[in-house]
């Protein structure tokens, strides 16, 4: 759509770039804008310019952090020895969110994938097995996702960390919690069949 | 389940149709290029929510015409009356309806007329390579096991996978790299194989499983339909030495035949063993069929192939399949026809088209003859 406001269709553009934004909400995001106060606009092009600028990834764990280190890698609170690998910074928030997790993270940003070129020196791997070294950690939970991909790399950590004597664990998989047997699907019953614990 | 009738319009050269079927044997006779094939392709439909012959559905629609519709009429297995719908408008989708009420997808009609179809090409299942048969014995397995269907899919996408690190190897060892980069690809190729034994010791497993199953079905049928031809045996035939044992050796075996054939494998760029590899055995006595067969032979056991696939789906599934047989009985002597004709009334509702009456053979046979003649349908005849 032209408006014969080349500034206004700028931005209706960018925000169509972002995720699940189509053109119609694209267009209300950018008329919402026009109608914000000067000092709220400045506000959220500052943070947009800042989040770009001071965000980076932490150096021990490679989680989003806006120092050298993250928030959870920095807070002493947290159990000693014990790391949780996942794929990617987004998967934390979800495990955090259960606020049953105490230890602490390594993220890979990826998995092993041949067919997308990426491989092991392509992902932050390598710097596991420094960590088991220098952290003392005894037990490591690999929750890549449940796919081929996932689950090849988390073999693949296993065979590398082989020598060590790091307790490895993968996360069940099962029936999910408040849900009904009817309309769970056929893989994940089997699944769940196949990792059934006594009563 | 039985088909009781159809009524069809502008389906191919089928302008318009309304035929009552047998619910034992149907001969469809006609020329060639009259339609007894699309006849058969319209049923299946049913099954399939789309043409066997064609992705093209625009192709169904017959000359000249906006549209297509198809009526069946049918009686489940518990003596319930249905009647199902498909309609095609030119450039649209194949939409459905059951009893009157649209479906919303396609796919809710997937299944609710089981059905088996041999055509010419099938005679592939014994004679061609051993391609058509892994996808006989997978199809089978992944209609009674859901979990052995995630095996396979799983299998295949680490199969691809470990294939593209193949390649680079390939390529990387051309160009003499550095051989710090060639650890680093051991051990992800370690990685690889272990996925693809766990996923490909299911596969075994979960084929091995449904041949089992097959294997006395198919042998039943084949030896009704040709007595005194011998034995008809069905065995697994694995590409790596893989232990007797269950899963677990099948697991252990393949990994170390991977091991074995990773240098070779490297040098081709692709995996060179493993369930992707496998074959299914045909014996007929102590013979290999596919070598030493007949064609004749071959063209039985490939119909009792899949005959037997049916009844083990069924068995499952609890509904009788519909047979629909492209042109089969022109090449049967006049005694086997008869054998098979028997078969195939006294168990299913089959539809069987051939060029001539006299294909038959001279036998007593329940069921009904359908003529074919550029389009036009004509029944009444007792078979």
């Amino acid at each position: 759509m032209k408006y014969g406001l080349p500034l206004l269709q700028a931005l209706v553009e960018h925000f169509r770039k972002l995720p699940g934004v189509g053109e119609k909400t694209a267009r209300r995001l950018a008329f919402a804008v026009l109608d914000m106060e000067d000092g709220e606009v400045r506000n959220f092009a500052e943070t947009l310019l800042q989040v770009k600028e001071k965000i980076g990834f932490c150096n021990r764990c490679g989680n989003l952090a806006e120092s050298d280190i993250c928030s959870i890698c920095a807070d002493r609170s947290r159990t000693e020895g014990v790391l949780c690998v996942v794929e990617r910074p987004a998967d934390i928030y979800v495990l955090e969110g259960s606020g049953q997790y105490r230890g602490r993270y390594h993220v890979l940003h990826g998995v092993l994938s041949p067919l997308d070129g990426i491989g092991p020196e392509d992902l932050n791997i390598e710097s596991l097995r420094e960590r088991v070294a220098v952290e003392g950690i005894r037990e490591i939970i690999i929750a890549t996702n449940p796919s081929v991909e996932g689950d090849t790399t988390s073999l693949y950590i296993s065979r590398m960390l082989k020598d060590s004597d790091v307790k490895l664990t993968r996360p069940a998989r099962g029936i999910p919690l408040g849900s009904s047997l009817e309309f769970v699907d056929r893989g994940t019953i089997s699944k769940a069949l196949e990792g059934r614990e006594p009563i | 389940m039985i088909v009781k009738s159809l009524h069809a319009g502008n389906f191919r050269n089928i302008r318009s149709a309304d035929v009552e079927f047998s619910e034992t044997f149907n001969f469809i006779v006609g020329g060639n290029a009259q339609g007894k094939t699309n006849l058969l392709e319209a049923l299946h439909m049913f099954s399939l929510g789309r043409s066997f012959r064609t992705r093209r559905s625009d192709e169904l629609i017959a000359f000249g015409e906006d549209f297509l519709f198809l009526k069946l009429r049918g009686l489940s297995d518990s003596g319930v009356g249905f009647t199902l719908d498909l309609g095609l408008e030119r450039g649209g989708r194949v939409t459905a309806s059951a009893n009157g009420g649209r479906l919303p997808g396609l796919s809710e009609i997937i299944g609710m007329i089981p059905s088996v179809i041999f055509a010419p090409g099938d005679v592939e299942l014994s004679s061609g390579p051993p391609a058509g048969r892994r996808l006989y014995m997978d199809y089978t397995a992944a209609q009674v096991s859901p979990p052995f269907l995630s095996d396979l899919k799983e299998y295949r996408r680490a199969l691809g996978q470990r294939n593209v690190l193949l390649k680079r190897m390939q390529g990387e060892a051309r160009e003499r790299r550095d051989p710090e980069d060639g650890r680093s690809r051991r051990a992800q190729l370690d990685a690889w194989d272990a996925m693809l034994a766990e996923k490909g010791a299911g596969v075994v497993a979960g084929r091995r499983e449904i041949l089992s199953a097959v294997a006395p079905a198919a042998r039943g049928i084949f030896a009704e339909m040709a007595p005194g031809a011998g034995d008809l045996g069905l065995s697994y035939h694995c590409s790596f030495d893989e232990g007797e044992g269950g899963r677990p050796s099948v697991r252990e075996a393949l990994s170390a035949a991977l091991l074995r054939g990773r240098e070779a494998d490297r040098r081709k760029g692709f995996t060179g063993t493993g369930p992707h590899c496998d074959d299914m055995t045909i014996r007929l006595g102590d013979v290999d069929l596919r070598r030493f067969g007949s064609q004749g032979r071959k063209r039985l056991a490939a119909i009792a192939l899949k005959l037997a696939q049916a009844e083990v789906i069924m068995e499952r599934r609890s509904e009788r399949p519909v047979v629909l047989l492209d042109d089969i009985f022109s090449e049967l002597d006049s005694a086997t026809a008869c054998r098979v004709r028997g078969l195939l009334s006294g168990r299913y509702q089959s539809f069987v088209t051939s060029p001539k009456l006299s294909d038959l053979g001279e036998c007593p046979g329940g069921g009904i003859v359908i003529k074919v003649e550029n389009g036009a349908l004509s029944t009444g005849v007792r078979a």
